[in-house]
């Protein structure tokens, strides 16, 4: 295939792109061929993607160990063409940590959704970053436990109708949406600290500067890098794809605002 | 226990160190053998053993860390020193294995970065599939079979016994003593000593069953690893129990108090 590529507004900038180019675009090749069991519309798909497509471009393959978590990405080794470890509900982070401690030289990354790392394992997450392990923590906040049927996560927003909370969720009640990453910015561990969104084509890209940024930080040894992803779930939160967007962008990112928490200081 | 068989379904070789205080609950921190059926029977979901070494001394405790990796790595399944609060508070004189006695090697399955020639290492206990589920249990189930030849234990002048104590870890400790106590009033005792728990040595009891007048197993518990004496002998002679729970240790004399009134019990019927 060697035809002329051009960029997606051809007419408007008139701009050839480099002609040396077979291809523009293709699945990372640290994807398996595996086709991903998600729901159509789950940003689960995405992050995967993105993450692999980074460890693909910084040529890290063999160099990065991942962790995945329980939950609907539990799966995610059947994805990622790297070495891998399922851990524990709640454990990713602490199974991590012994990985990293083995071998500090590799690039290491937990995965965990909101039910994992925010509620049952709370306790690994804060002493993790607490202890400045030098780890990727990834954390993709769909406000929901998607796997077991939408029930309410310590994320989900006050009002949100889900499984448990058929009501909305209320604070009397259940406490307030919990926001873990801006928690975890006091800790003199954490060293880099951002949300992100992988619902349009800028977040996505935004996402993946902070993943190459996060590897560098690694590389570098400086400290625990987490990333929260405000994702979505159509299937748990009822919605069609296209709906989950408008929800984010009007419910969850009031809440949870897109941008850097904690950027290193110098 | 999740964890535990999260280990296990895994295949990860790991040592546990049971240090067994008084139960249930926060209970006490004295010392109890409470916790056997939990290190020999299970206590965690499905199908699965841990080996279970029992040391009885502050040598074994210091040997067995050894042992038990060796064991961990030789099977990838986790191993369990079952000790107790008094044995973990000791002090006796130990000499320790050499350092470096353990082989440093990363084993083929280890996540260390996937390499080009071979697929990616992935280490799960999930196997969501019943059929792969099914495998993966017969796949340990022999497993298990293959670590019955690790089994272990000692015996103490069982040669002419005419009663036998069956007692493992602390417990067997005080029954040494109470051996010579009864031999000194010319009641021909000895003690079966197993050192793993699990595999148990069921065959060797069962040998025995045939030349001793009954048993006795003594515990710090309510009354475990009596089961499993009682497995072994297969009905061939009683087997009878002393134990105390709650951190609370028999003396050599309540030993041998039970075993003096269990044997006139049966001169008794036999007369
Ligand atoms: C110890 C334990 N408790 C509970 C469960 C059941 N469980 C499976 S996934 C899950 C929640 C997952 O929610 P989340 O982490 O938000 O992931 P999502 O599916 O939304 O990506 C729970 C509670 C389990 N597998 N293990
Ligand atoms: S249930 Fe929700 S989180 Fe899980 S795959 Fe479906 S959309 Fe994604
Ligand atoms: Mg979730």
């Amino acid at each position: 295939m060697n035809e002329k590529l051009y960029l997606e507004d051809e007419e408007n900038l008139g701009t050839q792109v480099d002609e040396s180019y077979d291809q523009v675009y293709c699945r990372p090749s640290t994807l398996t061929d595996v086709p991903f069991h998600y729901c159509p519309g789950c940003g689960h798909s995405v992050v995967h993607k993105v993450l692999m497509e980074v460890i693909d471009e910084l040529g890290i393959q063999e160099e990065t160990i991942g962790v995945a978590p329980v939950g609907c990405s539990v799966f995610a080794y059947q994805y990622m063409n790297i070495d891998m470890q399922e851990a524990a509900h709640g454990r990713a982070s602490a199974v991590a940590t012994g990985v990293k401690r083995v071998l500090p030289d590799k690039y290491v990354f937990s995965y965990q959704g909101d039910g994992d790392l925010a509620a049952i394992g709370t306790a690994e997450t804060i002493h993790t970053v607490n202890r400045g392990e030098n780890i990727l923590m990834l954390f993709i906040n769909n406000g929901i436990y998607g796997m077991t049927g939408g029930q309410m996560a310590p994320t989900s927003l006050i009002g949100q109708v889900t499984s448990t909370s058929p009501y909305g969720r209320e604070a009397a009640q259940v406490g307030n949406p919990i926001k873990i990453a801006d928690m975890l910015c006091l800790l003199p561990g954490a060293y880099y600290v951002t949300r992100q969104i992988v619902h349009n084509p800028n977040g996505v890209r935004k996402l993946k500067k902070a993943l190459i940024k996060s590897f560098e930080y690694q590389k570098q040894k400086k400290g625990t890098c987490f990333i929260e992803v405000v994702s979505n779930c159509p299937s748990g939160w009822k919605m069609t794809p296209v709906e989950t967007i408008k929800y984010i962008e009007e419910q969850m990112l009031p809440m949870y605002p897109v941008g850097d928490l904690k950027v290193p200081q110098n | 226990m999740l964890i535990l068989v999260t280990l296990l379904a895994a295949q990860l070789p790991c040592l546990i160190a049971n240090v067994v205080r008084g139960g249930p609950g926060l209970g006490t921190i004295q010392p109890s053998q409470g916790d056997y059926f939990q290190a020999t029977k299970g206590g965690g979901h499905g199908d699965y053993h841990l080996i279970v070494l029992a040391p009885s001394s502050v040598q074994e405790m210091a040997d067995f860390v050894f042992d038990g990796f060796r064991l961990a790595e030789k099977y990838r399944n986790p191993v369990m020193i079952l000790s107790d609060g008094a044995l973990g508070q000791m002090m006796e004189k130990v000499i320790l294995p050499e350092e470096g006695s353990l082989p440093k090697t990363t084993p083929a399955w280890a996540t260390t970065g996937k390499k080009k020639e071979r697929e990616h290492n992935v280490i799960t206990s999930l196997f969501i599939q019943p059929e792969e589920m099914e495998q993966v249990n017969l796949r340990l189930q022999e497993k298990y079979k293959a670590i019955q030849s690790e089994v272990r234990y000692e015996e103490i002048q069982t040669e002419d016994a005419e009663i036998l104590l069956v007692a493992f870890g602390l417990s067997s400790r005080i029954c040494q003593k109470t051996v010579d106590l009864a031999r000194e009033k010319g009641i021909k005792v000895g003690l079966l000593r197993p050192i793993t728990v699990y595999p148990y040595p069921y065959a060797r009891l069962n040998e025995l069953a045939s030349q001793v007048e009954f048993m006795l197993t003594v515990e710090m518990n309510a009354g475990q690893m009596v089961e499993d004496v009682r497995l072994a002998v297969e009905g061939k002679v009683p087997v009878h129990f002393i134990g105390r729970m709650g951190g609370m240790i028999l003396s050599p004399e309540d030993i041998l108090h039970k075993l003096e009134s269990v044997h006139e019990s049966h001169n008794a019927v036999n007369v």
